[in-house]
């Protein structure tokens, strides 16, 4: 298929913002929030990442080098842990994380592309099968070539949670035998860390001056940035119910609901980054407080949906989140978002 | 590094800047028109040329779709958007409003319609708001009384063209029943059955009925080349959709053929995130452009074996239409229009405009004010 990508250019791109909402001193202060999301919520997220995604590649090289039930098991939890970092980060779908062709979040994560539906798990089966079976050398493989299908959390999560046994085995210790029987799996997983690794630094690094500076770039924008993250937060919530991950995602760990666990926990987190330049301080100024007794509400009743694992109940407030997120911030802040976007036909 | 909106971040400038000043003088030549405005207070029907220069006219009502006139330069008409009642025919050389019409007791407009080759009927897509059912209102094109309807054979139709045979209506019935007293919710998702009909506008038969295979795929928006061939862009309504597989969201249509869906790698039919906004075509070059404000990009096609051809990223847009020069000129609620070559697919950046005081709407025109 011929994919011609034409010019990306950036814009100029005034929201014809109304005024937003004065401080006590009467000066509208949203450029203070803006910097405050972006220095206490999302590049400490991008450096959570990036620090966790070391650890895991880390841990794979502790476990190739002797291959044990226990170690195994430390692999998976450094594997949640990741996903979960990977997790507060991901609702920042803009910028770094939506350059190219092939946004880089679908090389992170491919349930990202199963926005689209197809979920990846039988694709990666058969791979690491052929992998194991055939007992391919990847010495000399390079992953990073790879389509987005074959590569990240996902990845990992199938060649760590199962053996490429038909049917597959999850038992730690069924996987640490295959592991040391067939020693180009762990090749598998080391490589695949290590470039979830490299390109975890990739996107933190895009945010700082020695990197692209997307954050200068971020927070001279102040209401695009806003509705960026306003809209991007939106897209991810209704994402999560529309192609129900809380159900159908992540079968191989069962690690669904931790996932939108850490979602909703960045959520919480934004709101607040930045105490008194919060985004929860400006619509507490901009007498949102209703608004925001709204999200406290939904926020919790979504906590006690994913304690009782109940997907029906959990859609609904993810929703509720989500026109919060699209519609009710931005017309309290004084922020307009894309009239084509908001309110389409 | 590119721009944000809902995915990116923008800064920096991109095609011609020009002045925001409304001259006195309305453009002449070749302009692109639409519905404009974000409030009560502006909602207007705008255009602007290729200098910049732009001409409006306060509406006092949310257009939509505008159909311009066969006959009479720079004659246009602006429908109410969904579920407004109002239409309203400008003159583009004078920025004056010729003569205003509304809907009848009991119908409502769906923001589109289309004149007779002739320029004697205009056409319109309507709901009969108690039977719940679509309807295609047949007007004087003059006063734009309505003279009578007949049957859209679906529910919710949306944008309807004229076929080159000049006889010939393709209507975009969306399946999916709104009304006016419950604003834009969707009552009939799980019955929603989009269609496409070929309907003989002198009589009102339904000559052709043709369905996608996905029932939750509202079809929406069209373009028909000069050969008859018939693009089709979907609003996919994914929460009652069947499947999570993804699903092509534009597709092609000859008489009495199958629908041909167009071809697009997952990801590509990810980033318009289940929307198309506007649906154009240019038969010159095979190629249709399906613009989604949801994913901020517009792709292209091949109309003649619906192979993907590329694609061109922008904030919010959704307007698009092809010039007489065979350019797509591509429009968003920042108020920028952009030009893409239909021959090379680049971007012509010298012939851009913004107006960042202005937000397009959903949709784009191409008119010739003489």
């Amino acid at each position: 298929m011929s994919r011609l990508l034409l010019s990306c250019a950036v814009l100029t791109s005034s929201l014809l913002a109304c005024d937003p909402p004065a401080t006590s001193s009467g000066k509208p202060n949203l450029e203070a929030t803006v910097v405050a999301m972006s220095d206490v919520a999302i590049i400490p997220a991008a450096a959570e990442f990036e620090t966790s995604a070391s650890t895991l590649s880390d841990a794979m090289g502790s476990l190739c080098a002797g291959p044990t039930e226990m170690l195994v098991d430390d692999a998976r939890e450094q594997w949640k842990a990741t996903v979960v970092a990977w997790n507060h980060f991901a609702l920042y779908d803009f910028g770094p994380m939506s350059d190219g062709v092939t946004p880089a979040d679908a090389f992170i994560d491919s349930f990202k592309a199963f926005s689209q539906g197809t979920s990846y798990v039988q694709t990666l089966r058969e791979s690491q099968r052929t992998i194991v079976v055939e007992g391919t050398d990847l010495t000399g493989e390079d992953f990073s070539a790879y389509n987005f299908q074959l590569v990240g959390l996902v990845a990992i999560e199938v060649a760590l949670f199962e053996t490429a046994t038909e049917p597959p085995e999850s038992a730690a210790s069924a996987v640490a035998d295959e592991l040391v029987a067939h020693p180009n799996k762990c090749t598998y997983l080391v490589k695949q860390a290590d470039l979830l690794a490299e390109r975890a630094v990739a996107l933190h690094r895009a945010w700082s001056p020695d990197g692209g500076d997307y954050r200068a770039t971020f927070v001279s924008a102040t209401n695009d940035a806003l509705g960026a993250v306003l809209t991007g937060i939106h897209g991810h919530l209704e994402y999560l119910d529309k192609r129900n991950i809380p159900s159908q995602g992540y079968p191989v760990s069962g690690f669904a609901y931790g996932i939108v666990a850490a979602n909703l926990d960045e959520v919480d987190n934004l709101l607040a980054a930045g105490d008194s330049d919060s985004l929860a301080a400006r619509l507490d100024e901009a007498r949102a407080s209703e608004l925001l007794a709204d999200h406290e509400a939904r926020i919790t009743a979504a906590r006690d949906a994913i304690a009782t694992e109940d997907a029906e109940a959990l859609g609904p407030e993810l929703i509720g989140l989500a026109v919060i997120h699209q519609r009710s911030m931005p017309v309290a802040l004084g922020i307009e978002l894309g009239l084509n976007f908001t309110d389409g036909d | 590094m590119r721009g944000i909106t809902r995915r990116q971040l923008a800064l920096g400038l991109v095609g011609a800047t020009v002045g925001c000043a409304v001259e006195p003088e309305p453009p002449r030549g070749e302009i692109v028109v639409s519905a404009q405005g974000r409030h009560e207070s502006q909602f207007a029907l705008t255009g602007t040329a290729a200098n910049g220069t732009i001409v409006s006219l306060n509406t006092g009502f949310r257009g939509h779709g505008l159909a311009v006139h066969p006959r009479r330069a720079g004659v246009v008409v602006m429908v109410a958007r969904r579920p407004g009642t109002t239409l309203v025919m400008v003159d583009l050389a004078t920025g004056r409003e010729l003569v205003r019409s509304e809907a009848i007791n009991g119908t409502h407009f769906f923001g589109h319609g289309v004149f007779s080759l002739d320029g004697r009927r205009l056409y319109t897509t309507e709901a009969d708001v108690e039977a719940g059912e679509g309807l295609v209102g047949v007007r004087d094109a003059d006063t734009l009384e309505l003279v009578e309807h007949f049957p859209s054979y679906g529910v919710g139709p949306h944008e309807l063209l004229l076929m080159p045979d000049g006889d010939t209506l393709v209507v975009a019935n969306g399946g999916i029943l709104t009304r006016p007293d419950t604003g834009r919710e969707k009552l009939n998702l799980d019955t929603m059955a989009p269609s496409l009909s070929y309907i003989d506008r002198h009589g009102g038969a339904l000559l052709e009925d043709v369905r996608l295979e996905e029932s939750k795929a509202s079809i929406r928006h069209l373009g028909v080349t000069a050969d008859g061939a018939v693009a089709l862009g979907v609003q996919l309504q994914r929460e009652v959709a069947a499947t999570t597989a993804p699903v092509a969201l534009g597709a092609v249509h000859h008489r009495g053929g199958p629908l041909r869906p167009l071809e697009a790698d997952g990801l590509v039919w990810r980033a318009f995130d289940d929307y198309v906004g506007s649906v154009a075509v240019d038969g010159r070059h095979d190629l249709v452009a399906l613009t989604s404000p949801h994913g901020n990009l517009t792709g292209f096609w091949r109309m003649s074996d619906g192979s993907f051809a590329g694609q061109v990223d922008m904030p919010d847009v959704s307007g698009v239409t092809c010039t007489r020069d065979h350019h797509f000129a591509l429009s968003n609620s920042l108020g920028e229009v952009r030009f893409i070559d239909a021959a090379t697919l680049l971007e012509v950046p010298a012939r851009g405009v913004s107006h960042p005081e202005l937000s397009w709407d959903n949709h784009l025109s191409v008119v010739e004010v003489s």
